[in-house]
């Protein structure tokens, strides 16, 4: 191995140095900001013999170094970590290493590094939580679009700000979003929805990739993504903040303010986001969709313009043996759809689309959701009670121009389709502590749904559905390095969905092909499924000083929804008509995957693969037939079986002490191994990738400047040959973004600031994840984004 | 343990490089042809067909594989809307109103095994429809479910 002949070479050389050198000392003490000591901080001296760690009065001291320059570093929990260069030529004392407290007040995360490094260090899933530092630094257009940042995370975008989370590969109902547990409803219904979040009002999200059907249930076949909107504030005190967020690709402005309080056991919370984004601008001028050029004038995408508006209020408050709050939020967002490619089917609109880019002309879609949810947990001597109810109402309308279509008379409005979900949902999640080292929980939850259909076109029928699961779930802690994790599941669901007629009649034919007359045709029959499931998981979690392993092994299933299985309508979007299958049963997967970390001061080095097999995946099946009703190609439920495949990898080194280079990379592989297109992946595959990025940060402390980051990042994406019927092949690309921010102080009112720069070079390029994919929309183009937070 | 992170980059660029090389070459990624412009291809933009009368489409498919099913569709186009494969323009009437349209769909199947096909169907067009301009658009699939489509103006008279 010649690295290991060149690090001894090079020992043996620092050793030939080392005699007859002089040896020096470096001291100093470790204190927090308001000059209190921080006792056991690690202090990392790079080059020289190890750790140390501070003593009760924060002092610590290297003995025995040599002259030269060191890179310095000092680590506790709850604070961020202390970097420096230091020049020993002579005995150093009295070196001040103040660390600063990770916030706990308002415009940060009150997650403590300590819980979440435990859970991530004992917990066999891969788990990761980012905070509102992350949020802020990454803002994209939607939240599901700045979580993309995290290895194994894209989003598939859905047009105007609008996108739905994908975790290694499985996105729409394969990942669940859930908000303090609750499952978040409302995106299901189909492909063309987003998720209705404020993304200005999440506080801190936790990852979890790969299934965990075993905590949430159906549907978390992929993954979940659990938000928290409302962290309770640490300290007594009022804190408020506001955010003034713009961009310039497509003229967003949009403010968020806050208000957070605790005052002994009360606490609250106040929350105001509103938002408006004219057209977006994309770096072409004609987009080509099957031989048809549309032209963009500037680049506009024609109404694509969006209004965003939400409302968050929460309280609660605590006694010795419990905890109690409820929050509340009203979110509505209306947004246009891309006039030119909906439906495809190409209309020459009497709109002027031209005469503004910020209003919002048919088509459109607006949706409004409403939560309600009340969280409580009390402890006892060796348990804890969790009980959390929600209820939740999404209503989602889609508005188009009424033309008459096939047998469809025009209809006499614009609405062609609307949805209203009201759901209800219980938890209950009981933990006993059996000693230290044993946990045991246990959990029940429920949720009741009733969906409505409106509108005239018909794509699904009005559904009931009712899901109940049980869980219990182990952690024994062998001993502080490894702990085992261990769970079953059993889950109960029924879906009742209702006949759905036409409101026109269409000819009737005969089996010889003969039409007999005309009649209101049945789209889909009225259903009645039942479904149960076991899942379990098991799991292994390794924890070092240095390495970190993990190895989770499970089943985990997803219900059909009913789409799935009812589903008879002509999808105008992409101009399909897609069939249900009533027969389609619950979607298993088993997986197995692994986690590796390497972590040492400067380095951090972290390896992920997984393995997924699903017997029955659903797949919509493209088919070579035509749909007798429409003339349109028929897109079929079927259930093939599945492989899946893939890893993240992730290292980060700091290059002296104010500098942080990392690369990430994210592969994943999938093939269908049954059915008609057996040897096909799966759609919205997402290229391989990787991400390069170099940071240098820094504590100025200079007049008014307090911190200063400089970010430059590029991501670089592999073509993407793996693919589907209607899909096209999607070229590689690379794009350049750069990202600046920080914080000053004036008037005692430290104030934060972000400014990014993305696509520096106004590239061209497809995403493989874009529903606009197929109409050869291209991602948009350069753009400024700038945000500032201000405390009041 | 620079030399990790920068052994790692190595090794990531190694994957690149092979997952670069790996190509698919058993799957069917080629959509089917629809050629409207042979010599005997009926109808070609800005034809003219007449109501009261059949005539006979005429169009040429092929596929790399197998050929699937084909559908026709016409439908009246008085409000001048466009179809995404359109590329030619022709001088349409005024825009009007539909009274009593011409409707048109229905789906042939091409006998299994094909990759070459020449459609000839014959359409009979009623005598009391509305005259004018009318989009006729023609869908073809491959056994594997991918689609082509075609569409032309004509004008019904």
């Amino acid at each position: 191995m010649a690295g290991r002949k060149t690090i001894l070479l090079f020992l043996l050389l620092m050793a030939v140095c080392a005699r007859g050198q002089q040896m020096f000392s470096l001291s100093g003490v470790v204190t927090d900001t308001l000059g209190v000591p921080v006792e056991n901080a690690v202090i990392h001296l790079d080059g020289s013999s190890g750790l140390v760690l501070s003593a009760k009065d924060g002092a610590f001291i290297f003995s025995g170094i040599s002259a030269g320059s060191y890179h310095f570093c000092a680590r506790s929990l709850g604070f961020s970590t202390f970097y420096d260069t230091i020049f020993i030529n002579s005995n150093v004392s009295g070196f001040a290493v103040v660390l600063h407290r990770e916030p706990v007040q308002l415009e940060s995360v009150t997650i403590m590094e300590n819980p979440v490094e435990r859970q991530r260090r004992q917990e066999s899933h891969n788990i990761g939580v980012v905070g509102s530092d992350f949020l802020t630094e990454n803002r994209e257009g939607s939240l599901m679009k700045t979580l993309e940042k995290l290895p194994g995370i894209s989003s598939i975008e859905i047009g105007s700000g609008e996108s739905k989370p994908q975790i290694r590969g499985l996105g729409f109902n394969r990942v669940v979003v859930a908000e303090n547990g609750i499952k978040h409803e409302g995106q299901q219904w189909g492909h063309d929805h987003g998720l209705e979040i404020d993304q200005f009002g999440v506080e801190s999200a936790e990852v979890i990739k790969g299934p965990a059907s075993l905590m949430y249930g159906s549907d978390a076949i992929g993954g979940v993504i659990n938000l928290k909107q409302f962290i309770i504030p640490a300290d007594d005190g009022v804190a408020g903040q506001m955010t003034i967020h713009g961009r310039t690709n497509n003229n967003l402005m949009g403010i968020n303010a806050g208000l957070k309080g605790r005052n002994a056991n009360r606490f609250y919370a106040v929350k105001l986001t509103a938002m408006a984004n004219g057209d977006y601008r994309v770096p072409t001028d004609t987009i080509s969709y099957n031989t048809y050029d549309f032209t963009l004038k500037n680049g506009y995408l024609k109404n694509t313009a969006g209004r965003e508006m939400n409302v968050f209020a929460a309280g609660g408050f605590s006694w010795k043996r419990g905890i109690t709050s409820i929050t509340a939020n009203n979110y509505f967002r209306k947004s246009g759809f891309y006039a030119d490619a909906h439906g495809f089917e190409i209309r020459n609109s009497q709109i002027d689309f031209l005469s503004s880019s910020r209003d919002i002309d048919l088509p459109y879609q607006q949706v409004n959701h409403f939560k309600i949810a009340s969280y409580t947990t009390l402890f006892f001597k060796n348990h804890k009670l969790e009980i959390n109810v929600g209820y939740q109402n999404n209503f989602r309308q889609e508005h188009s121009e009424p033309v008459q279509h096939g047998y469809m008379p025009a209809p006499d409005n614009t609405l062609e389709r609307a949805y209203k979900k009201d759901i209800t949902s219980a938890n209950v999640v009981m933990n006993h502590i059996f000693s230290e080292m044993h946990t045991l929980t246990a959990g029940i939850q429920f949720e009741f749904q009733n969906n409505q259909r409106g509108g005239w076109g018909f794509m699904i029928p009005s559904f009931r559905k009712f899901t109940t699961g049980t869980f219990i779930y182990d952690k024994f802690l062998m001993n502080d390095k490894l702990t085992l994790n261990s769970g079953v599941r059993f889950d109960f669901g029924t879906l009742a969905t209702d006949a759905y007629h036409d409101w026109y009649m269409s000819p009737v034919y005969d089996e010889n092909g003969n039409q007999t007359g005309m009649d209101y045709l049945e789209r889909s029959a009225s259903l009645q499924k039942e479904f149960t499931n076991v899942t379990w998981s098991a799991g292994v979690s390794y924890a070092l000083t240095k390495w970190l392993m993990k190895l989770n092994i499970g089943k985990s299933f997803r219900m059909p929804d009913a789409r799935e299985l009812a589903a008879n309508g002509v999808n105008y979007q992409l101009y399909r008509q897609e069939l249900g299958d009533k027969t389609i049963t619950s979607e298993i997967a088993w997986q197995a995957d692994l986690f590796a970390e390497y972590k040492l001061p400067f380095t951090t080095v972290s390896f992920s693969p997984f393995f997924t097999w699903f017997p029955n995946y659903i797949y919509l099946n493209p088919t070579a037939d035509f749909s007798p009703e429409t003339g349109l190609q028929e897109y079929v439920f079927v259930q093939n079986e599945v492989l899946r495949a893939g890893m993240e990898f992730e290292v980060h080194q700091r290059v002296r002490s104010d500098f942080d280079l990392g690369a990430a990379l994210e592969y994943v592989y999938s093939e269908q191994l049954s059915g008609q297109k057996q040897g096909f992946g799966l759609p919205f595959s997402p290229p391989f990738s990787g991400t390069i990025s170099l940071k240098w940060e820094k504590t100025l402390k200079q007049g008014v400047v307090g911190d200063l980051y400089l970010l430059a990042e590029t991501v670089i994406a592999a073509r993407q040959e793996s693919v589907v019927p209607p899909e096209e092949p999607t070229p590689g690309y690379e794009v350049f973004h750069f990202s600046a921010g920080g914080n000053f102080t004036i008037l005692r009112k430290k104030i934060d600031w972000v400014l990014q720069f993305q696509n520096i070079f106004n590239t061209k390029y497809f995403n493989h994840t874009s529903y606009y994919r197929i109409i050869e929309m291209p991602e948009p183009g350069r753009n400024l984004q700038a945000s500032i937070t201000i405390p009041f | 343990m620079k030399q990790l992170f920068f052994r790692s980059l190595v090794f990531l660029s190694l994957i690149g490089t092979f997952h670069g090389c790996a190509k698919d070459t058993d799957k069917d990624n080629e959509k089917p042809i629809i050629v409207m412009d042979g010599n005997n291809a009926f109808p070609k933009p800005c034809d003219t067909i007449a109501r009261g009368e059949s005539f006979a489409f005429n169009a040429v498919f092929s596929d790399n594989i197998e050929l699937g099913n084909y559908n026709i569709e016409i439908h009246q186009n008085f409000d001048h809307h466009t179809h995404g494969s359109h590329v030619e323009t022709c001088e349409s009437d005024p825009a009007k109103e539909p009274v009593n349209p011409f409707y048109f769909n229905e789906s042939y199947s091409i006998p299994s095994g094909s990759t070459h096909f020449n459609a000839i169907i014959e359409i009979q067009v009623p005598g009391d429809i509305d005259t004018g301009d009318y989009h006729f658009m023609v869908k073809l699939t491959d056994r594997e479910g991918w689609q082509s489509w075609q569409s032309v103006s004509v004008k019904v008279e």
